[in-house]
């Protein structure tokens, strides 16, 4: 389970301070499926970023699947995210350099996982995702469904528990958006948790729950009509 | 994962190829700048190291006490001799060095077949102990038999060259149209790094029995004089020092030089050590140069490094996004790190061995293009030091150009470099790009203006005014003539068509070489403590060089010593001729100075003066 307690970011620069966080008091629960939602500047990446460890509170508490992890340091929060938190971005973020199966292949080279078992699962995963003709293709090669397949296919590869997704369809047309949304839920079935930050109603409507922030504060809870269970 | 390092490494330069060729190539410059300096260093330092005895050779050599002291590497010619005799525990040998030989193959019957002259190929005249002082092997034949006079030993190349496929063994060379000389012995050839570096060798047994023979220095039985030529090596047995010998050197200075012992005095130097001596030779490379050399080479490479640590920085921002979203999926600082170190490790190994390419086309050329002898005239690939800075180097370059901006990308926080919000604080601020710029501005600029001044120096020397007409004038050695010879020689040379004009000298006007004479001038008591030197040369000499006296005319034709020209502005004759004004004035003519050496005691009448060189005199030929 994830837990946030009265979490608080300011950002200072020279001149200014913004808080971009206020107070924010959240609990997701395993395998659910969450949507963050508001306005631009609202605070909804600044959350997602603290709840994927890329980033630490001001203040407040951030326990995630049992650990304090609020005040830890960033090499400390590397080493916890490693394998525990995939991440999916609206501009897929893939490396240019690498190619389909090497893109795929990083975290589990970040992790230190054998060889042969990267192999397995690597291959496993892009025949699933459809994408196993492309293995050797560079991203550029790719269309962007394709590209955010691949992202999606490196942030689930170390079987995370928690999937963040910031935006997955906002590059994409509807056709695409609507794939990776299937593919989404379908790892949320799984029972994979999701967080993701949109604009688009229609992505939210995949979640179990939406989020509404503004001025970085929670304002409504809805949860979804058409993903009831 | 050093796998995936190399994969993104080497597709980022291959993706990059500006950036890659500007850092590769700056990098590679600064490498290949290194390497010549190293290069000349290790060819420096390695000479004569190939000696199996190296650091138990000894030269022994002379110090003259005059008005200050005159270090010399010649010995009197007797010198070996005396050493075996009052150290019997050392091995000695003579050396007497001289350029310029003719060389002679007879054939069977005797008579001439082939004629060489020795102008770039120097030979000496040793004793069979030199050959156990330093390691030349022996081919063919043994050099005990340079005992005996008469033999020569030719280098393997030499041989080639003279006799071609024949055997040279029991061969008659004829050695300035004087001596004939047996070849005994075939020597392997010998290495760029020596001092000695002689393709023949002749027993020294041959001055002995031929005292008639004009070698070039004092007679050979006498203590009195010193050619500069005329060397003297030892051996000294194992674990014997300099110390224990010194005594002994003392002892037999004061036997051999009863009444001179205080200021003609003899010592014993390291052989290794004479090379970088300046006192000892003319073209020396002092040890400073060594430092000098390393330093340009070290700061060179440092400089390149500056260059990629900036370019490296200022291609940080556009790595932030790519570090970002490698320390969201879970690349950690030291992971990151390494990547970009395996990244500047590829780059600087590409530019090791583009340095090690341009450094070994530009060696062979470094002597040819600078006129100078400073460098081996190729690399010495099995060099195991070598290899061993080229690691070190690879290790050191990529540490220092690669560390700075590995753990500035590390250090991206990845919120802000996924945002691509990089700042130029964020790669190390502005300050430290600019001082590492300043740095590599200035040092170039100083190298620069450095080269320069020397550009200007070297134009200088090679065309400035030296006095005389260097062009159209040709040198070449001949034996000493007997007067009458020497007029027919010249009639018959004077016949070819072209030749304007011949002289006879001992030396060219600015030659290195020349003989010392003590100097008394006709109103003192007593010789000047110090020499001067000489150069004698006959009447047609002036008009062969086109010199210009100041003042005076050229000297009589005449049979006897009978007169000579002082350089204007020879500083030790100034207080006297000149008042210290250099002003030619023609009080100065004909003063009278006594000169004893060679030429017999004399009293001569200055005549003229001439040109602007230093500290010389020049005497005809009598």
């Amino acid at each position: 389970m994830i837990k946030v307690q009265n979490l608080q970011k300011v950002f200072t620069t020279e001149e200014v301070e913004t808080t971009a966080l206020n107070g924010v008091n959240l609990e997701i629960q395993d395998a659910e499926f969450v949507a963050i939602m508001g306005p631009s500047g609202c605070g909804k990446s600044t959350l997602l970023n603290i709840l994927g460890l890329l980033d630490a509170p001001t203040t407040g508490s951030y326990n995630l699947y049992g650990t304090e992890v609020a005040k830890m340091t960033e090499s400390q929060r590397v080493a916890y995210r490693k394998g525990v938190i995939g991440f999916v971005f609206q501009s897929f973020n893939l490396i240019d350099e690498l190619n389909v199966y090497e893109n795929v292949e990083l975290p589990l080279l970040y992790l230190k996982v054998s060889a042969s078992e990267r192999k397995r699962r690597i291959e496993e995963l892009l025949l699933r995702l459809n994408l196993m003709h492309r293995k050797k293709h560079f991203p550029q090669q790719l269309s962007g469904g394709q590209q955010q397949r691949v992202a999606i296919a490196r942030a689930i590869v170390a079987k995370p528990r928690l999937i963040l997704a910031d935006e997955p369809t906002g590059n994409l047309d509807s056709k695409n958006g609507e794939e990776v949304m299937n593919l989404l839920q379908e790892l949320n079935k799984e029972g994979t948790t999701i967080a993701m930050v949109t604009h688009s109603q229609h992505d939210a409507s995949y979640a179990h729950r939406i989020i509404n922030l503004f001025d970085g504060n929670i304002v409504t809870e809805n949860y979804s009509t058409a993903m009831e269970k | 994962m050093l796998k995936n390092y190399f994969l993104v490494a080497l597709r980022n330069v291959m993706r990059n190829r500006v950036y890659t060729f500007l850092n590769v190539f700056g990098l590679a410059l600064g490498i290949a700048c290194g390497l010549i300096a190293f290069w000349f260093i290790r060819f420096q330092t390695s000479y004569d190291s190939f000696h199996e005895n190296k650091d138990r050779i000894f030269q022994v050599t002379t110090l003259f006490i005059a008005d200050k002291p005159y270090p010399n590497r010649g010995v009197p010619p007797p010198m070996s001799e005396a050493v075996r005799k009052e150290m019997p525990n050392l091995k000695a040998s003579m050396c007497v060095e001289r350029s310029g030989r003719l060389l002679a193959v007879l054939d069977a019957n005797g008579k001439v077949s082939k004629k060489f002259q020795s102008d770039s190929t120097s030979g000496a005249f040793i004793e069979p102990h030199y050959f156990e002082i330093f390691t030349f092997p022996w081919l063919v034949g043994k050099y005990s038999s340079m005992g005996k006079p008469d033999k020569i030993a030719l280098s393997e190349k030499l041989a080639k060259k003279y006799f071609g496929k024949e055997n040279p063994i029991g061969k008659v060379i004829r050695l300035d149209n004087e001596i004939n000389l047996e070849v005994v012995g075939i020597f392997a050839n010998i290495a760029e790094n020596t001092e000695l570096r002689h393709e023949f060798y002749i027993s020294f047994e041959t001055l002995k029995s031929h005292k008639e023979y004009e070698y070039g220095g004092p007679p050979i039985k006498s203590w009195g004089g010193v050619n500069s030529n005329t060397y003297c090596y030892a051996l000294f047995p194992q674990h014997v020092s300099l110390a224990t010998m010194k005594p002994q050197m003392d002892a037999l200075t004061k036997k051999y030089h009863p009444k001179e012992y205080k200021t003609f005095q003899h010592y014993f130097v390291p052989f290794r050590d004479i090379h970088f001596i300046e006192d000892y030779q003319n073209n020396v490379i002092p040890v400073r140069w060594l430092w000098i050399m390393a330093s340009i080479g070290a700061f060179l490479i440092l400089t390149a490094c500056f260059n990629f640590i900036n370019m490296a920085t200022a291609q940080a921002m556009r790595r932030a996004k790519e570090v970002g979203v490698r320390k969201a999926i879970g690349g950690s600082n030291s992971q990151i790190f390494y990547q970009f170190m395996t990244e500047t490790g590829i780059i600087v190994f590409f530019a090791l061995v583009i340095g090690i390419g341009l450094g070994a086309l530009v060696l062979p050329n470094m002597n040819v293009w600078l006129k100078i002898n400073l460098w081996a005239s190729s690399v010495q690939w099995a060099d195991g030091i070598m290899w061993l800075l080229l690691v070190c180097l690879f290790v050191v370059v990529t540490a220092l150009a690669g560390t700075y901006p590995a753990l500035v990308l590390a250090g991206f926080k990845p919120i802000i470099a996924l945002k691509g919000s990089v700042s130029t604080r964020q790669i190390g601020g502005v300050s430290l790009r600019r001082i590492l710029i300043v740095f590599q501005f200035v040092w170039i600029q100083l190298l620069l203006i450095c080269m320069l001044i020397i550009n200007q120096q070297m134009t200088f020397m090679q065309t400035a005014d030296v006095g005389y007409n260097k062009s159209g004038v040709v040198t070449i050695n001949i034996p000493q003539p007997q007067k009458l010879q020497q007029e027919t020689f010249r009639q018959r040379m004077m016949q070819i068509k072209g030749i304007e004009n011949l002289s006879f000298c001992l030396f060219t006007p600015t030659a290195n070489s020349m003989n010392t004479t003590n100097i008394r001038y006709h109103t003192r008591p007593k010789d000047e403590i110090w020499s001067i030197s000489t150069k004698p040369y006959d009447i047609h000499f002036l008009d062969t060089y086109g010199l210009k006296l100041v003042a005076g005319t050229n000297i009589p034709k005449s049979d006897t010593l009978n007169g000579y020209l002082v350089l204007w502005r020879c500083e030790k004759l100034a207080h006297w001729f000149f008042a210290k004004s250099y002003r030619p004035c023609s009080h100065i003519l004909l003063q009278r100075l006594l000169l004893s050496s060679r030429y017999s005691l004399q009293y001569l009448e200055l005549r003229q003066y001439y040109a602007r060189d230093r500290n010389a005199l020049v005497v005809l030929l009598p």
